[in-house]
């Protein structure tokens, strides 16, 4: 992508993560990483692509970066934790007791053995779990 | 037997290097009746036009084909370079420039796309008949639309030089937005006193007809005789009134928001808009007046009618001066700003009421809040401007000024008040500009690199957060005022239909080359009607309008194309649709035969168009003229091979401009122009599929921006009526397509090139289908 950034700051100036973590989302925008931590900081609330005056898929480009990282194996600590929850137990959410109650006031399943099944063979099929394990 | 002269122009390298030059020549002389056919460097130079006056003579030609550029740039120069030779509408100009040098991915395309042109332009040539200009008297008056700056100066100048101006503005005073105004850049005069003799020189100056509280309500006509309705809205108040407004305005128990104040002031029901209003009447402002009557009584000079109407004024002019300005941008649009949830967030334009003399609080900053001059302002600039999220991608280009000006104003006030600039580029280009620049920052103004992503209104004061993207820190700040710079936005009134730019502002008859003439003869733009300026050019180009009005109109007598319409008795039956069509009311059915009046005629050949029995004619665009054309036309240079009659105004000039901007699109289409796609009929279509197309395009401007008000829509009913008569034989209506596009939308052209190749290679060839 061409970059038709004009560098007005709107992006970092409206990012909610921004104010407490290093991340300056103009610079990002740019390609420029310099901590492991920054791009990792965007939580895609979207808020800078609402406001950037030359509509430039911000998310879109941190999330690009992000892949890029992993691929070289450089995938941020907790990110990195969270997805191998993933890997084992198929759920982004970890079940447990309270929220099978839940489920069963709601008269749903209590557990659902056979989608978190259905996301982990997914994932091995994908080649995410070699990704995630290769960090 | 004719003799023809085909003379290929290089361009230098804009067309010579993009194709075969002499490829196209070797063709021209395979045409039966050219006799000499050469290349030339640059056609339009002097030299060229000398070499094409000798051919002439040398080798006794009687008509002459040029191949160059647009017709819209120099077919006009070459008509003159013939004269005394040979008859001026016996030069054919064929386009190779922007139709087919700059807009084609290949060479060989180009070359061929040249080559099958200029043999259709050499068929058109031998079609050509002499014609002689007609002329027309015109009218010396003209009309100025717009009281501002720019219309102020153009009416003056044409009054000075013994014109007579109708000058219309719509708001109850003239002055624009320049008289509301503080200060004016670079020079910091104050701007009603530069502007406020203009003023009351415009309304008595006896060549000057001013027309205020008035709206256009249409124009009509052409070049020499334009019709004008204009709605003159009631004041209520007649010219008795001296403009004292204290017996009245003491009175009168209503209080609403004074627009003229950007609302940080409140007026009455009988007002006038500001001190300096010119004309000094006051006004009733009929939406808050509750009719209680005490400003009658109050009334030493028993000016108040209670009873005025709205007044309908018609009169001609030769020449119009589009001067209608801007509209200031509306920064509620841009959410995060939050304008008007917090009393401390204002717009330029209120500032500049807030520091003028004259204005609400009579010259003092005031945080509006606490009523006490602020220790912190900033400014944010680009609101409304540069942000495709509001939808205006252009810069507004005197904000910065306006905001560096007002900052200076600031410090020199109140020394101690800090003063801060969010920007994002400073745009300082303009005698003296950069030097005012230089001047605030050692007067302190401190500039900030970064816009706030948001702004946050307190009980008094604005939080603000910011990137200083100089340095990638980011800033929590606390502003006890923020003034939001905000840009311009167009604010032409749909009565008056001129082309428009994609940003809304009217469109220039060429964007560089007639920066104040627009694609109608006889209609100018000075100032912000075509796009934010600021005032010193607003001025010079209101002075460059006038000095084309003159120019126009200074002989009493115009010369316009005579491509005119005319009737053949014969084949007329008298069925009157051709006066139905008619635009200008120009036919009239008399014996039971169609008469065109030529005089009025636009020469818009819609008439033509819809003739049943063929018994009407177009000069210059004659079947005869046309079908030459289509007989040259070659079914193996191009598959799928289109056809497009495009008209005059919107649609060939929409393709000249992908030209001009070298979006390279497939050389599939061969055009043919005509004044308007009124003139197009089914005959032309049919016409074009027999010889070899396997498309037809139609272009015209869009649907309700006609030239001529509804040549398109005639154009669309015939198209359709064609369609289904092509579904009933077989062959596919898709094969038939119409485009209706504004003179600068060449992206929509191309796209539409683009996807009717694809379609129609789905389609297949439509020899196939017939046989």
């Amino acid at each position: 992508m061409n970059d038709v950034c004009i560098h007005c700051g709107i992006c970092t100036a409206s990012c909610p993560s921004g104010w407490y973590t290093p991340l300056v989302t103009r610079r990002v925008v740019g390609g420029e990483v310099n901590t492991m931590e920054d791009v990792w900081a965007c939580v895609t609330c979207y808020q800078c692509e609402e406001r950037c005056p030359r509509e430039i898929k911000v998310v879109e480009r941190i999330i690009e970066i992000r892949n890029e990282l992993v691929r070289e194996g450089k995938i941020f600590e907790s990110h990195r934790e969270a997805a191998l929850k993933l890997i084992e137990s198929g759920r982004i959410v970890p079940w447990n007791e309270k929220s099978g109650e839940l489920r069963e006031e709601l008269g749903l399943p209590r557990k659902r053995e056979k989608c978190a099944e259905e996301v982990k063979t997914l994932l091995k099929l994908t080649g995410f779990e070699s990704l995630i394990g290769g960090g | 037997m004719v003799r023809i002269g085909v003379f290929v122009c290089h361009c230098g390298q804009n067309i010579a290097g993009f194709l075969d030059t002499s490829k196209v020549i070797e063709c021209a002389l395979s045409v039966e009746g050219v006799v000499h056919a050469e290349e030339l460097k640059f056609a339009c130079a002097s030299d060229g036009q000398q070499r094409i006056k000798e051919a002439i003579q040398e080798n006794s030609l009687d008509r002459v084909v040029v191949a160059a550029c647009t017709p819209n740039l120099h077919e006009q120069t070459f008509r003159k370079a013939v004269e005394g030779l040979i008859n001026p509408y016996l030069v054919e100009c064929v386009n190779i420039r922007e139709q087919c040098s700059w807009s084609h991915p290949t060479y060989e395309g180009a070359t061929r796309k040249a080559c099958d042109l200029v043999k259709m332009g050499i068929a058109r040539a031998k079609s050509l008949e002499p014609l002689e200009p007609r002329r027309i008297r015109a009218k010396k008056d003209v009309l100025v639309v717009g009281g501002g700056v720019a219309g102020i100066t153009a009416s003056l100048e044409l009054a000075n030089a013994g014109y007579h101006v109708y000058l219309v503005e719509k708001e109850s005073t003239i002055g624009g937005k320049m008289a509301l105004l503080d200060k004016v850049f670079p020079t910091g005069d104050c701007s009603i006193c530069v502007l406020a003799p203009k003023m009351n020189d415009v309304n008595t100056h006896p060549n000057i007809t001013l027309l205020t509280y008035s709206e256009i309500e249409s124009i009509e006509g052409h070049a020499g005789k334009y019709r004008v309705r204009v709605r003159k809205k009631p004041r209520f108040v007649n010219e008795y009134c001296k403009g004292c407004i204290e017996y009245c305005s003491s009175v009168c128990p209503i209080e609403v928001p004074n627009e003229f104040d950007f609302g940080l002031s409140r007026r009455n029901a009988i007002y006038k808009p500001f001190p300096q209003a010119v004309p000094e009447y006051a006004l009733i402002d009929p939406e808050s007046c509750v009719g209680c009557g005490l400003c009658k009584l109050a009334c030493p000079l028993d000016a108040i009618v209670y009873d005025q109407k709205t007044e309908i004024i018609e009169f001609v002019v030769g020449a119009i001066i589009i001067a209608t300005g801007f509209k200031p941008f509306d920064p509620k649009i841009k959410e995060s700003y939050r304008f008007e949830q917090g009393r401390d967030i204002i717009t330029s334009f209120q500032l500049e009421r807030m520091l003028c003399a004259s204005g609400p609080t009579e010259g003092r900053l005031v945080q509006p809040s606490t009523m006490e001059v602020p220790k912190k302002v900033a400014f944010i600039q680009c609101v409304g401007s540069r942000d495709a999220q509001v939808g205006k991608l252009y810069c507004s280009r005197v904000c910065c000024m306006v905001s560096i000006k007002n900052a200076l104003q600031i410090k020199e006030r109140y020394p101690d008040t800090d003063v801060v600039i969010h920007y994002i580029d400073i745009r300082a280009c303009g005698e003296g500009y950069e030097e005012m620049y230089l001047r605030a920052q050692k007067a302190g103004v401190k500039f900030v690199r970064g816009l706030p992503g948001e702004l946050i209104p307190m009980g008094n004061g604005v939080k603000v957060y910011y990137e200083d993207t100089l340095n990638s820190r980011k800033v929590e700040e606390e502003y006890d005022l923020v003034v939001l710079s905000i840009g311009m936005e167009p604010s032409l009134e749909p009565s008056i239909k001129l082309p428009l730019r994609d940003d809304g502002f009217v469109a220039p008859a060429h964007p560089k080359m007639m920066p104040v003439e627009t694609v109608y003869k006889g209609i100018m733009v000075a100032g912000c009607a075509s796009g934010p300026k600021e005032i010193p050019l607003s001025i010079s180009q209101a002075g460059d309008c006038a000095s084309k009005v003159m120019n126009l109109l200074s002989r009493g007598i115009i010369e316009i194309e005579p491509y005119v319409a005319f009737v053949d008795e014969e084949r007329c039956v008298g069925c009157g649709i051709c006066k139905e069509v008619c635009p200008s009311n120009s036919i009239f059915l008399v014996n039971g035969k169609a008469k065109i009046e030529s005089t009025t005629c636009i020469a818009c050949g819609t008439c033509v168009g819809s003739c049943p029995t063929d018994a009407i004619a177009q000069k210059n665009f004659t079947d005869t003229q046309i079908f030459a054309q289509l007989e040259m036309l070659d079914k193996t240079s191009e598959y799928p091979l289109i056809v497009a009659y495009l008209c005059n105004w919107c649609s060939y000039r929409a393709v000249d401009l992908a030209g001009v901007l070298r979006l390279k699109h497939p050389p599939n289409v061969r055009a043919i122009r005509v004044m308007c796609a009124g003139r197009v009929d089914p005959q032309m279509i049919i016409e074009a599929f027999k010889h070899g197309a396997d498309g037809v395009l139609v272009g015209g401007c869009k649907l309700g921006e006609c030239h001529y008000h509804t040549g398109n829509y005639q154009c669309l009913g015939r198209i359709s009526a064609l369609k289904e008569i092509f579904k009933e034989y077989g062959i596919e209506p898709e094969r038939i397509r119409t485009l209706w596009i504004s003179a600068n939308e060449a992206e929509r052209y191309v796209e539409e090139v683009n996807d009717f190749v694809e379609e129609l290679k789905k389609l297949g060839p439509l020899s196939k289908k017939l046989s």
